[in-house]
């Protein structure tokens, strides 16, 4: 039997069966998608399990059927052009052909078509192979490179900055460390006592100047808390710590500045101003830093100055009051009021010129108030319109005597309540219609006008005087300045009536300005918020409640 | 005749007001300090009180704060007419303080005009 198959082998028509037997294992064993094509109707003849396997589909779905009727290729026009240029050509290959399966996954594969002749009929075989895996690890090849190539880049970049890095830390020590020695030459040299604190109210570094005015050492100092210092109000009372400006700087993240009696070791005290600076990173308090000033000699000033004001207002005002009185008796005495006209010119020009003094005490004092911040200023409620009317009437008598018309163009109805201080307000309009009156020659007009626009009172003193240049207006409200053209018209001013105008009205958050030219008369206006000074006392609605109250 | 008491340290002052005011057939004594004034209210009890502001001894506010005191508690009778004769510009809220709920009458002596005064006074003795 086995001879006989052997010898039946070795005959040509049995070594063709053979080589059809190994070709059959092949096909059937294939770890390749074969597939066995009908040359002229591309109509499937036969698949092997690979294949079946691969696409999911069974034999019987398989055969008599065109590749493209089932759906594997997803470009049928495609396909049908590619199967004609097999027919043709005899050869086709896709490295890379997306091909679907039943269910719809795609794989890709590598597809290589060949045409031949099987006993004299045409035949297409296709080889499948599936190359998803390869195909993913070509990928991930792809990837890592790129991968690996950011990689390269990012690090030769991280190497570079960090090069940079060092080179700036590098210059910024260098500059850290230059401007730490200009820091210390500084602290160490100015003027100025300093007082460098850290967070936790403790003594880091004081200055020669420090120790010069405290009479500790900076090593006493150093490491101590800051109440070591002690401080004390002008009673003796010693400062809480709360209330030190270490703390209040601290708390507030703002630089505080208080005055303050120091104590020293030997229980003397001085004024010693000081200022503490928080000293903020990124928003965090660190430290801060405290400049101590003796103000011994600043405080005698003041004190002197305050002196000198009581001085003025009550041992001048005195003699010029009772002269003032005497004067004002003498002349109404009967046998005066019948003297030579000549003697009454003479008691006239005494008592003129004892008002000018006591007027040029009323301003020094006005000034030196002002100078100190130490304007007097009690609000109340008024008319505006009354209280202008009443000085107007009163200053008509001067006006009526200069041959000058004085005229107030004031209806009370529209004009609203403001509260201001009484006296202040009086000074202000009474000097700026004074002003016009006396820098206005004979048959000349002065008016007086008010409006309100919003929450705005203006009021205007025109007058038809001599006028004041654009040079001399930016000037015109500085202390003591005059015109030429004033000091020749009128030698008794003082140039403080306009300074005291501005500092008050200034002081109330309002404006005055002067509109005027040379012959041509002038215009001061000022204007007043009128609901300002309610504000910022007790809030009342509005002002409509302070307009009901001011009528009397 | 109305009587009127005047508190003044400064000798010129007083004897003006006081020959002034004789003159008007007011009844005038006077004191120099605020010690003294209120002993003399007090033995007087005039029907105004014209009180200057710094003396000696005590001040002219401080005494009108202890005359309105004993009034208040009812030792000198009803409350006194009284107008304040300076040459200071004491803080206003002092001088509502002294003159609590009554209108305050205040004159700063060197901007006043003798007759000014004067014919504030006969108005304020004239009710």
């Amino acid at each position: 039997m086995v001879g006989k198959l052997l010898r039946g082998l070795r005959s040509p028509l049995g070594k063709l069966r053979l080589s059809e037997l190994r070709y059959r294992r092949l096909f059937e064993t294939a770890q390749d998608g074969i597939l066995i094509l009908d040359a002229d109707t591309g109509k499937i003849a036969d698949v092997n399990p690979f294949l079946k396997e691969l696409l999911g589909y069974s034999e019987a779905e398989l055969i008599g059927k065109q590749l493209w009727e089932i759906g594997v290729f997803k470009d049928i026009v495609g396909s049908k052009a590619a199967f004609i240029e097999l027919q043709t050509k005899g050869y086709i290959r896709y490295k890379d052909l997306p091909l679907q399966t039943k269910n719809g996954q795609v794989i890709d594969v590598e597809f290589v078509s060949n045409a031949y002749l099987v006993d004299s009929e045409k035949v297409i075989q296709c080889n499948i192979r599936d190359i998803t895996n390869r195909k993913k690890a070509e990928e991930a090849v792809v990837s890592r490179a790129k991968e690996l190539e950011v990689l390269t880049l990012s690090q030769e970049k991280t190497r570079r900055a960090m090069l940079n890095v060092m080179e700036d830390l590098e210059k910024a020590k260098s500059i850290i460390e230059i401007e730490k020695v200009k820091d210390e030459a500084m602290f160490a040299s100015i003027g100025e006592g300093l007082i460098a604190v850290n967070n936790n109210r403790k003594i880091i570094n004081v200055n020669k100047k420090t120790e010069d005015l405290l009479g500790w050492t900076a090593k006493e100092l150093i490491g101590k808390v800051i109440t070591t210092l002690r401080l004390e109000s002008e009673d003796g009372q010693l400062i809480s710590l709360e209330k030190r400006p270490t703390s209040i700087a601290l708390a507030t993240q703002e630089t505080a500045n208080v005055v303050y009696y120091f104590v020293k070791k030997d229980r003397t005290r001085f004024p010693l101003a000081i200022n503490a600076t928080p000293i903020i990173l990124g928003g965090k308090t660190i430290g801060l830093i405290e400049t101590l000033r003796d103000i011994t000699r600043e405080t005698e000033v003041d004190k002197a100055k305050s002196e000198f004001v009581s001085l003025a207002s009550h041992q001048l005002r005195t003699p010029l009051g009772i002269i003032k009185w005497y004067l004002e008796a003498l002349t109404q005495e009967k046998y005066l009021a019948d003297a030579p006209t000549q003697i009454q010119g003479y008691f006239k020009e005494i008592n003129k010129n004892n008002e000018r003094v006591l007027s040029l005490v009323r301003d020094l004092l006005s000034v030196s108030r002002i100078d100190q911040g130490k304007v007097r200023n009690t609000p109340q409620s008024i008319d505006p319109a009354q209280v202008i009317r009443e000085i107007t009437e009163q200053l008509r008598i001067i006006a009526d005597k200069k041959g000058i018309k004085l005229r107030c163009l004031i209806s009370d109805a529209h004009l609203p309540a403001i509260t201001i201080d009484l006296l202040r307000f009086h000074e202000v309009v009474e000097n700026l219609i004074i002003n016009a009156i006396e820098y206005t020659a004979a048959k000349g007009t002065v008016t007086v006008v008010a409006s309100r626009i919003g929450s705005i009172l203006s009021f205007y003193v025109k007058d038809t005087g001599i006028g004041i240049s654009m040079t001399d207006q930016k000037k015109l409200f500085t202390k003591f300045f005059r015109t030429e053209k004033a000091v020749g018209y009128n030698p008794e001013g003082s140039g403080l009536g306009l300074y005291v105008v501005k500092s008050y009205v200034e002081g109330w958050g309002g404006t005055v300005a002067v509109n005027s030219a040379i012959g041509r008369g002038s215009t001061f206006t000022v204007s007043l918020p009128v609901y300002r000074q309610s504000s910022l006392k007790q809030h009342k609605k509005g002002g409509v409640s302070d307009e009901k109250n001011s009528h009397s | 005749m109305k009587k009127i008491v005047i508190v003044e340290d400064e000798l010129a002052y007083s004897k003006l007001l006081k020959d002034q005011l004789a003159s008007r057939s007011y009844e005038v004594v006077t004191a120099s300090d605020g010690e003294e004034g209120l002993e003399v209210v007090k033995k007087e009890r005039p029907d105004l009180l014209l009180v200057d502001i710094r003396m000696p001894k005590m001040d002219g506010l401080a005494m009108l704060n202890q005359l309105r005191q004993e009034e208040k508690e009812g030792k000198s009778g009803q409350r006194m007419k009284a107008i304040i004769l300076t040459n200071l510009e004491p803080d206003e809220a002092i001088i509502h303080k002294v003159f609590d709920d009554q209108p305050s009458y205040y004159f700063v002596k060197s901007d006043t005009k003798l007759e000014d005064l004067i014919k504030k006074i006969d108005q304020l003795l004239a009710d």
